[in-house]
């Protein structure tokens, strides 16, 4: 299976698959060494692991924004490799950065209208979808983005990256800054995203949190893969208790 | 006196208003001061000045010292200012861009750019003054005391109309509404997949042909020289910083601001400090309000 997919593209569940990345800023200088991960079609995969290993680094790997140096990563499509981000985003990859992830200056609206940017025709009825989805944003369409609460700003940006209908979702840290009422809103949307047909795969330091909603998880150290498995297993062993999830708590409430 | 000097500025900042448009769009989009900017001003003033030499200025009409040929002869000198702003980038920017040249860099090249471009127009039309029409033209006065040119209220009229179409673009145009976004964030824009190329290759087109109808209006009060544009940068300058980069009503607020300023200096100062007052109220805005009057910090 491995072997086929090494070839061209990831085949039957798979929707991404990463092999033996090594990516980061600058040439000769990888922060993700050799990481290798899977997402399968319907599936929510969380990355943890401590701060500085690689797990942000990793996923703009995916998304075309930093250099990979060698390995490989698949999409239904193919190999990302040698694309521009415009072109893996059409390719059907949907992306969350952590900050900046809305046009503060833009309205509503018009985060969504550049969310569906490469659209045609399709783009008033998905409009249509997203209001539908996110009701919250629908009475606000007008009003500048910066306007919004860290909650709605989170959903606009899950809006924005769902506007071309994505077959895998990433985010970075979804949760980051928003009162825990909302990290459950923001998990459970995600969750409901999965039973829709997205892929989720997410980057989170509240991994406790993140672990309960995730159906596989992988632990990142120092730009390489420590350990992986269902999620529910990881939040159950009492070394990864210990090692990951304790310290992400503490990372969470200093 | 002094309403006669706030109503002169205000047509002498609707030209700057122009200029500052384009400024503030490439300052944000291409994320460095384009100090060929205003050289767009004055080769859109001598385009217009060909084309006015094929066709004639026109008759005075409507109590206008030219016709509709001026008109016509302005809207294609800007059209091709347009096409030569991003030839320009092509040229010049773009090279420099993909080899990952520091901003500092691009700013330098446009220094360079700007003194070749107005030496060009040297070459061509020399050191002399030009007039597109040698009509006279009488002051009308509207209220006891201010007198007007009614090319001055055209210019006016035009400029409103010009930034009120350009606000439309802005806010409903599909490439206008990514412009926007790219003057935000340039890393999300390519991520929602936006054509960088594309978005570029309208700002420098939009900016040119923004400039140049600048430069053909201030050619028409009173003449032309290779100096109009360059005389005029630093208040082009001001104007965008002033009503806040990136901002459209910003540039359009900066404009007149920087316009009324400068001739309310011209009652209380020598002319010869006139180029100072742009330098005062740069600092000034620059201390107070470094975003701008309507400048909006991104977050």
């Amino acid at each position: 299976m491995s072997e086929l997919c090494a070839q061209r593209s990831c085949g039957g569940q798979q929707v991404l698959e990463v092999q033996e990345l090594v990516a980061g800023y600058v040439r000769g200088l990888p922060i993700v060494q050799g990481a290798k991960l899977r997402v399968d079609a319907g599936e929510l995969v969380t990355i943890i692991g401590p701060n500085g290993a690689g797990k942000s680094t990793l996923m703009k790997a995916i998304a075309g924004l930093v250099l990979i140096e060698s390995g490989q990563v698949l999409l239904r499509s193919g190999s990302v490799l040698g694309r521009t981000p415009d072109q893996i985003m059409q390719a059907g990859v949907g992306y969350v950065p952590q900050t900046g992830n809305v046009f503060a200056t833009l309205t509503i609206h018009e985060n969504l209208r550049i969310g569906g940017y490469c659209l045609g025709a399709e783009l008033a009825q998905r409009l249509e979808q997203a209001y539908a989805m996110f009701p919250a944003l629908a009475s606000k369409r007008r009003e500048k983005a910066r306007t919004l609460s860290g909650g709605q700003r989170q959903m606009l940006a899950i809006a924005r990256a769902l506007m071309t209908q994505p077959s895998v979702l990433m985010l970075d840290e979804p949760s980051a800054g928003l009162a825990p009422m909302m990290v459950q809103e923001v998990f459970e949307r995600l969750r409901r995203l999965t039973r829709e047909g997205v892929s989720v795969l997410m980057v989170e330091q509240n991994a406790k949190g993140a672990l309960q909603y995730s159906d596989r998880a992988y632990i990142l150290v120092e730009g390489r893969n420590r350990l992986d498995g269902p999620a529910r297993g990881l939040l159950d062993d009492p070394a990864v208790a210990a090692a990951f999830l304790g310290a992400s708590r503490r990372q969470v409430h200093p | 006196m002094i309403v006669q000097a706030i109503v002169d500025g205000i047509f002498t900042g609707a030209i700057v208003s122009l200029g500052a448009i384009g400024l503030s769009l490439t300052l944000q989009i291409m994320r460095f001061a384009n100090f060929a900017h205003a050289e767009f001003m004055t080769i859109g003033a001598y385009l217009a000045l060909a084309a006015v030499g094929l066709m004639g200025p026109g008759a005075p009409s409507l109590g206008l010292s030219f016709g509709w040929q001026l008109l016509v002869a302005a809207c294609l000198a800007a059209a091709l200012a347009g096409v030569l702003s991003w030839g320009l980038d092509l040229v010049v920017f773009r090279p420099l861009r993909r080899s990952g040249a520091a901003p500092l860099v691009l700013v330098f090249a446009a220094f360079g750019a700007a003194l070749i471009l107005r030496h060009v127009l040297v070459l061509i039309w020399g050191h002399d003054s030009y007039f597109y029409t040698r009509e006279l033209q009488l002051g009308v006065m509207i209220v006891p005391g201010v007198r007007v040119l009614p090319d001055q209220v055209f210019i006016l009229a035009l400029a409103i109309f010009l930034v009120t179409l350009l606000h439309l673009y802005l806010t409903h145009h599909r490439t206008g509404i990514a412009m926007r976004a790219m003057a935000e964030s340039p890393s999300l824009s390519q991520v929602c997949g936006i054509e960088v190329d594309r978005v570029m290759r309208t700002t420098w087109i939009i900016s040119g042909f923004m400039a140049a109808m600048a430069g053909v209006f201030s050619g028409l009060t009173p003449q032309l020289h290779p100096e109009l544009g360059s005389n005029i940068l630093l208040s082009i300058f001001t104007a965008a910083i002033f009503g806040g980069v990136g901002s459209l009503p910003g540039a359009v607020l900066g404009g007149l601001l920087v316009g009324i300023a400068e001739n309310l200096f011209l009652l209380v100062a020598d002319p010869g400090y006139k180029p100072a007052m742009p330098f005062l109220l740069l600092l000034g805005v620059l201390w107070l309000r470094p975003q701008g009057l309507l400048g909006e910090k991104a977050s």
